[in-house]
């Protein structure tokens, strides 16, 4: 009957680990649970943030490159535009200062490009931050770059004539301007030849530099009006008539450009001439 | 026998296959009504270009004449200018009553002259019905715009030189008002193309690098070739692509030799361009009414 007492051996093991286990489980249920440290949570979380943190920076900074990457490519694309008035600045600079040697040549050359490429970069960027081209003048500042390229190299009486045939186009720009204006008042408003000529001489006696904003109208309509020139009423209403006035006030409030802000940029209109080889010879 | 009996070709529509039906539902979507869109085109379409909008048939009437039209936008249209004409005339003139009435008469007389002609026109499309997909409606919608560019040609110079207003004008006004009628057209007409030239001179002067007599002489030969500007144009009809193309148009009559000898061989290249491209636009500049038929 030896194996009765292996089963009983067996069955007295079993029962012995049984009663073992409850031991064991009663001894547990009256442990009591140990906490995680304070410290060790506080440094978990700022791991965790430090890792956010980490992640939210490096975001960023990828954002930041393809926006300067996107930016460097439409700027590159954007220099074309400028280049018209480029080599319409050389050209008059060639006429003025035809004694210029090669060397300074290449050297305003150089300097016109280089603001070519900071224009472009510039009108990108603000397209980017959603700003307008208020106080954009590429033409001004295309017309200074050369001429600090110019001046040391040229004879005086050359940069004079330079200088002088400059202050003719801003002049030609201004008288352009005004003819404008008074067209669209005629075609609006009906004017007598009288009152285009007096307001044309008032135009004239009072002009500001900022008038030229009338050279932004590229035809838009706003309020089935064309933008009414109100930023020159002073000029304007005290030659009107009675109807006249009530019409010109109506159009103002309608669509005076004064109203619109001063977003008026540049249009690239016109094919440019080629680059003279001149300049790099 | 009790039943209906009903051959193949009284199948309901609805009997038909799903792709076919689909086939003609296209077909009828595709076809234009170019009766419904004359008038539009006519009369409403701003810049020169062409709208079509899918018309339904408009149900015939029982009697009388089919598709009766009401008082048309011909009339409506012609007289609203034609009031803008009188009154500029007589701004200017200080007209009698008599004097008012008489014009009125020729106007009134212009006008039907012009409805007339415009509702053969637009009879002539009433009902048309056509299929842009298929080659025979793509030729009688291109007659339709050809037709409608006439149309628009005849509102444009209702009161042009041919015009019964613009003869009587001399007999009805006195000499002394007559000359400030001349007087005044002439002078706004100036007013006018010194500004197109401004304009365009502009765009020389930041292409080209213009210097000061260069400016000058160009500006002075587009100037001495004024053409017969329209002036009675509203505000919002200008079209300034248009009138840039017309001062192309202008500067391309000019002798070419002399414009060369004025400006540099590499000026002359974005010059003669502008000159090449108003050229070519000439029949486009023509259909914007830009310039009136003027006697010659």
């Amino acid at each position: 009957m030896p194996w009765l007492l292996l089963v009983g051996a067996l069955v007295t093991a079993a029962a012995g680990r049984g009663v073992r286990a409850d031991e064991e489980a009663a001894a547990a249920a009256t442990k009591p649970v140990e906490k995680a440290a304070p410290d060790e949570t506080a440094d978990t979380l700022a791991k965790q943030k430090q890792e956010e943190a980490k992640e939210q920076e490096a975001a960023r900074r990828a954002a930041d490159q393809q926006r300067k990457q996107q930016i460097a490519q439409q700027a590159q694309n954007m220099q074309q535009f400028f280049q018209p008035a480029l080599q319409a600045e050389l050209e008059r600079v060639r006429k003025t200062c035809g004694s210029l040697s090669v060397d300074a040549r290449k050297k305003i050359l150089a300097a016109g490009n280089e603001t070519v490429t900071v224009l472009a970069r510039q009108v990108v960027e603000r397209q980017f931050a959603g700003q307008g081209m208020q106080g954009f003048d590429h033409r001004q500042t295309i017309h200074g770059a050369v001429a600090a390229a110019v001046k040391p190299h040229a004879a005086a009486e050359e940069f004079a004539a330079y200088e002088r045939e400059h202050a003719a186009r801003i002049a030609r720009r201004d008288r352009v301007a005004r003819i404008l204006i008074v067209n669209k008042l005629d075609a609006q408003l009906r004017l007598s030849q009288s009152q285009r000529e007096k307001i044309a001489a008032d135009l004239e006696k009072h002009w500001e530099a900022g008038w030229l904003r009338e050279l932004h109208d590229q035809g838009m309509m706003i309020n089935h009006y064309r933008p009414a020139p109100d930023f020159a009423d002073k000029c304007i209403a005290p030659h009107l008539d009675d109807s006249q006035r009530a019409e010109w006030k109506q159009w103002c409030q309608q669509a005076g450009l004064s109203r619109m802000g001063n977003n008026g940029g540049w249009n690239f209109d016109g094919q440019s001439m080629q680059p003279d080889p001149w300049w790099s010879k | 026998m009790g039943g209906v009996v009903r051959g193949e070709d009284d199948r309901a529509v609805d009997d038909l296959p799903p792709a076919i039906l689909q086939l003609q539902e296209q077909r009828q979507a595709n076809r234009i009504d170019l009766g419904e869109n004359f008038d539009q085109n006519v009369f409403h379409q701003a810049g020169g270009g062409f709208s079509l909008t899918p018309g339904r048939r408009r149900p015939s009437p029982t009697g009388g004449d089919a598709d009766q039209v009401p008082e048309s936008s011909a009339l409506m249209v012609a007289r609203k200018l034609g009031d803008a004409r009188l009154a500029q005339i007589d701004s200017v003139c200080d007209l009698t009553a008599a004097q008012r009435r008489k014009l009125r008469l020729a106007m009134e007389s212009d006008i039907r002259r012009l409805a007339e002609d415009i509702e053969v026109g637009r009879r002539k499309y009433q009902g048309l019905r056509v299929n842009l997909n298929d080659q025979e409606g793509q030729r009688k919608w291109q007659q339709f715009q050809q037709d409608v560019q006439h149309y628009r040609q005849r509102l444009q110079s209702l009161f042009d030189a041919e015009s019964l207003l613009t003869k009587v004008l001399p007999t009805t006004l006195d000499s002394e008002q007559y000359a400030r009628l001349t007087a005044d057209i002439a002078a706004r007409r100036s007013c006018r193309w010194r500004g197109l030239v401004a304009a365009a001179m502009l765009k020389f002067d930041d292409l080209l690098g213009l210097d000061q007599r260069q400016y000058d002489e160009i500006e002075k030969l587009l100037l001495e070739r004024e053409p017969a500007l329209r002036v009675d144009r509203p505000a919002t009809h200008q079209d300034l692509n248009a009138q840039q193309l017309l001062v192309g148009l202008v500067l391309s009559e000019i002798d070419a030799q002399r414009l060369q000898g004025i400006v540099s061989v590499r000026q002359w290249q974005p010059l003669a361009q502008v000159a090449n491209q108003g050229k070519s636009m000439k029949s486009y500049i023509e259909a914007q009414g830009l310039v009136e038929k003027v006697h010659k």
